[in-house]
């Protein structure tokens, strides 16, 4: 499995590739630091067969997490038939919430910190529902 | 014609031309009377020699045309050259002198002609003695108006001798005032034959003024009269019966006509009614449409009152009553009139009646008051039972008194005389303040000049309820001020007494409360001022009523608004509202206003009321909340915005720092890279630091 970890501030991409590393090494972490890099990473895995998990943030330059969703709903997702998107912001703004709401493929909205249970979660819908994004 | 006789005659004798009158000829005797010399004579005419008016020459000549043969001419003035008048008697004839129609005039001086009245005949001695018993006085004049014959009856009429009349002017008997029409008279028996002389006042021997009445007649062609006949009677008494007769005559008509009383006389026998011209007016005929008979009388009358009248009429006429009555008629025009009428019957020998005369008055007014009497009267009596007031009428000087049936009403059973202070508040009433009560009508009937009583008291029925009574009456006097009557009406005023008092609390309680309660009438002139509105507005009751409310309470910008709610109020509507009154001090307060029309009991619009209270605090406090809430709005909104914003950024270190500790806990303590992690967190946690003072800072920013 594939994780995309979108997000501008440096410290969390940091807390959250490592935290990734110590529960499964076997997840490949990427790490992106807008919304327009992360288009570009996950293009690159277009037609790719294996979980990918898009673990987005909302407020971030260039290209924002709203604007990012857009393109790829646009873009049909590239194609990609196992992808999990989850919203991962410090906003517990409610207006957040409901607005993702606008984007039912969304799995689940992660307010930070990211916890062990976070991507325990994560992994288990990936094994749970292999083929559902497809 | 024998010219010597003619010049040796011894009377005056002359010749002259009938038509021209010149004088022809002239004897020795003329000669010497005239003293005109012959040769002088032939130059005139016979008007040089006659001291006459044209009047007496026209009746020369007149006489001349007519007469033939021996002719007296009558007595004229002549005139001597000297001018001297004398008096002549001319007789004469008829002859042709030098071959032109011509007369010899023989002219007589009438003194010497006197002078041989001895030689008069037996005849007229006769005559003379029966004249003597004649109560005419019969003289003959000349025809200037002197005496020349006096009847002998003349001592017995007037007291002076006949012989004494002779010679003197006729009309020195005559009243001054009288000569004029007289002295006309004489001159028209001149040209005619008879005259009647108007009457003139003459002289007695008592020099007292007689009423007489003369004839006058012209025997101047008569030789044996030779003058003007004047037959003359006393009418002094016949005169002043007549004038009496007129006096009464005339106040008659003053009388029928100040009365508008018409006088008609009927002939019984041939049915000719006759009526004078008052009557017609009596019936509103013209004279021309009045048949002259009784039954154009008939005609006349009232449907209602014919039969009745015509029975009357023939009553009388049979002599079973008097005629004596009132009957109505109409005019052509539909007016109605009464008439009064009174007769009397005139019979024959065999009693049957032959006329009637009688007389009319118009008796309209007179009916129509009486009429009115008796409707006043009526009213009177339907006014008593109409009306709840207990009318009485007490005649004081008898102590008698009348009361009204509502009496009874007022107190439930008979009451005593009420008034009369010998028997006021007998019975079962118990009267408060009798005392009080008497001594005031006492006093009222004491004062010549007082002609009213009013008193209010009350009265207590035997079952102990109380009465208020509202006592009025008028005080009637002789002419010297006695009270003689009162009349009076008395009203229950228990209910209004009751609700005087209800109205009472109703006004305290108005007094106490804090809204100023104002009443106008409907021009909006204040009755009606409480306590609260003295506050509110700053004038006393004392100051507000009888003012103007709008003036009192409405500065000149509104004035306008405030006179279209009253007119509002007029229609009866009702006007709810807030504006800005000005106060006696002239600063203003905000009043809430609540303005009614108020009706009285019959629901006629009356007045007005109006309900203000002060809501200047009320407004204030208004405005200041929504002042703060206007900045609590403001400030919650700003608290948000930074609660949101700040919210974000603070979670932005903090889940940094928790996500560091979560990490550290998941490589159970022993982390790599450690002073890189504590690194972090302490830039985390001085970055929240940072930004919770940020919060403290704008939250206290807010404050200010």
């Amino acid at each position: 499995m594939k994780v995309f970890l979108i997000d501008d501030d440096i410290i969390y991409r940091r807390i959250a590739s490592k935290m990734w590393e110590l529960i499964d090494s076997s997840v490949e972490t990427i790490a992106c630091e807008n919304g327009a890099i992360g288009l570009l990473d996950l293009e690159c895995e277009r037609d790719s067969n294996q979980p990918i998990s898009v673990l987005l943030d909302i407020n971030m330059p260039v290209l924002n997490g709203w604007d990012f969703l857009r393109e790829l709903e646009k873009k049909n997702f590239y194609q990609l038939p196992d992808l999990h998107i989850y919203l991962v912001s410090s906003s517990t703004d409610e207006r957040d919430i409901l607005k993702s709401r606008e984007f039912p493929f969304i799995k689940a909205f992660i307010h930070k910190p990211l916890t062990k249970e976070n991507i325990e979660m994560i992994i288990n819908h990936v094994q749970d529902h292999p083929d559902k994004q497809s | 014609m024998n010219c010597t006789l003619f010049k040796i005659n011894p009377i005056p004798s002359l010749i002259f031309d009938i038509q021209t009158l010149e004088i022809l000829e002239v004897n020795g005797a003329a000669v010497d009377h005239y003293k005109y010399k012959r040769n002088e004579f032939l130059k005139l005419t016979l008007e040089d020699i006659t001291a006459a008016d044209v009047c007496y020459m026209s009746s020369i000549r007149k006489a001349l045309k007519k007469k033939k043969g021996d002719t007296y001419l009558g007595i004229f003035a002549m005139q001597t050259k000297e001018g001297t008048i004398l008096k002549m008697e001319i007789n004469g004839h008829k002859v042709d002198f030098k071959d032109r129609q011509c007369f010899l005039m023989v002219c007589q001086e009438v003194k010497k002609n006197r002078e041989k009245e001895s030689t008069r005949s037996q005849n007229e001695r006769r005559l003379s003695t029966l004249m003597q018993g004649s109560f005419d006085l019969v003289g003959v004049i000349d025809t200037k108006g002197f005496y020349t014959y006096m009847s002998p009856s003349s001592a017995a009429i007037t007291g002076i001798a006949a012989e004494d009349f002779i010679g003197k002017d006729a009309f020195g008997y005559i009243h001054p005032d009288d000569i004029q029409h007289t002295l006309d008279s004489l001159k028209e028996v001149l040209t005619q034959e008879r005259v009647v002389v108007a009457p003139y006042r003459a002289k007695n021997h008592n020099d007292e003024w007689c009423w007489v009445e003369t004839v006058l007649k012209n025997m101047l062609d008569d030789p044996a009269i030779n003058g003007i006949v004047v037959n003359s009677r006393d009418i002094t008494e016949s005169f002043k019966a007549k004038e009496h007769l007129i006096e009464i005559s005339e106040r008659l008509y003053l009388a029928t006509t100040s009365a508008k009383m018409g006088i008609w006389d009927w002939d019984v026998i041939n049915d000719n009614l006759t009526w004078d011209n008052k009557m017609y007016a009596l019936y509103g005929l013209k004279e021309e449409d009045f048949t002259g008979a009784v039954s154009a009388w008939q005609h006349g009358l009232h449907p209602e009152d014919a039969a009745r009248s015509t029975q009357e009429l023939k009553d009388s006429l049979k002599g079973a009553r008097e005629f004596n009555t009132e009957f109505r008629v109409i005019w052509p025009d539909r007016t109605v009139r009464y008439l009064e009428a009174h007769a009397v019957v005139t019979r024959d020998k065999e009693g049957r009646a032959v006329r009637m005369i009688g007389s009319n008055v118009d008796v309209t007014d007179r009916k129509k008051a009486e009429e009115n009497i008796l409707k006043a009267n009526e009213r009177f009596e339907k006014v008593t039972q109409a009306t709840k007031d207990a009318i009485w009428d007490w005649d004081i000087a008898n102590d008698t008194f009348y009361r009204s049936d509502a009496f009874k009403t007022f107190l439930g059973e008979d009451t005593s005389r009420l008034f009369s202070p010998t028997a006021f508040g007998g019975d079962h009433l118990y009267v408060h303040d009798r005392e009080m009560i008497i001594q005031s009508i006492d006093k009222a009937l004491a004062d010549p000049l007082a002609t009213k009583w009013i008193n209010d008291y009350s009265v207590s029925d035997k079952h102990g309820k109380i009465h208020y009574l509202n006592d009025r009456g008028i005080i009637i006097r002789d002419k010297d001020g006695k009270a003689l009557r009162m009349v009076g009406a008395m009203s229950n005023i228990t209910g209004q007494k009751q609700s005087e008092q209800e109205n009472k609390f109703k006004a305290n309680l108005l007094k106490t409360v804090s809204e100023a309660a104002i009443a106008t009438d409907l021009d909006g002139v204040v009755n009606y001022w409480n306590k609260a509105a003295e506050t509110i507005f700053g004038w006393t009751a004392e100051e507000a009523i009888g003012k103007y409310v709008n003036q009192l309470t409405l500065s000149d910008v509104i004035k306008e608004q405030g006179e279209q709610i009253m007119a509002k109020l007029r229609r009866g509507e009702t006007w709810f509202g807030e504006f800005e009154a000005l106060r006696k001090d002239g600063s203003t307060v905000l009043v809430r206003v609540s303005n009614a029309p108020v009706y009285d009991d019959t629901n006629n619009l009356v007045g007005m009321v109006g309900i203000s209270s002060d809501i200047t605090q009320e407004a204030k406090n208004k405005k200041l909340l929504k002042q703060y809430t206007h900045q609590l709005e403001r400030t919650n909104k700003k608290l948000k915005e930074i609660a949101w914003t700040q919210s974000h950024e603070v979670r932005a270190p903090l889940s940094r720092i928790m996500g560091i500790i979560n990490l550290i806990e998941l490589e159970g303590g022993a982390i790599d890279q450690l002073d890189f992690w504590l690194e972090q967190l302490k830039i985390s946690t001085q970055e929240m630091d940072a930004i919770v003072r940020n919060i403290v800072d704008e939250a206290q920013l807010l404050d200010s």
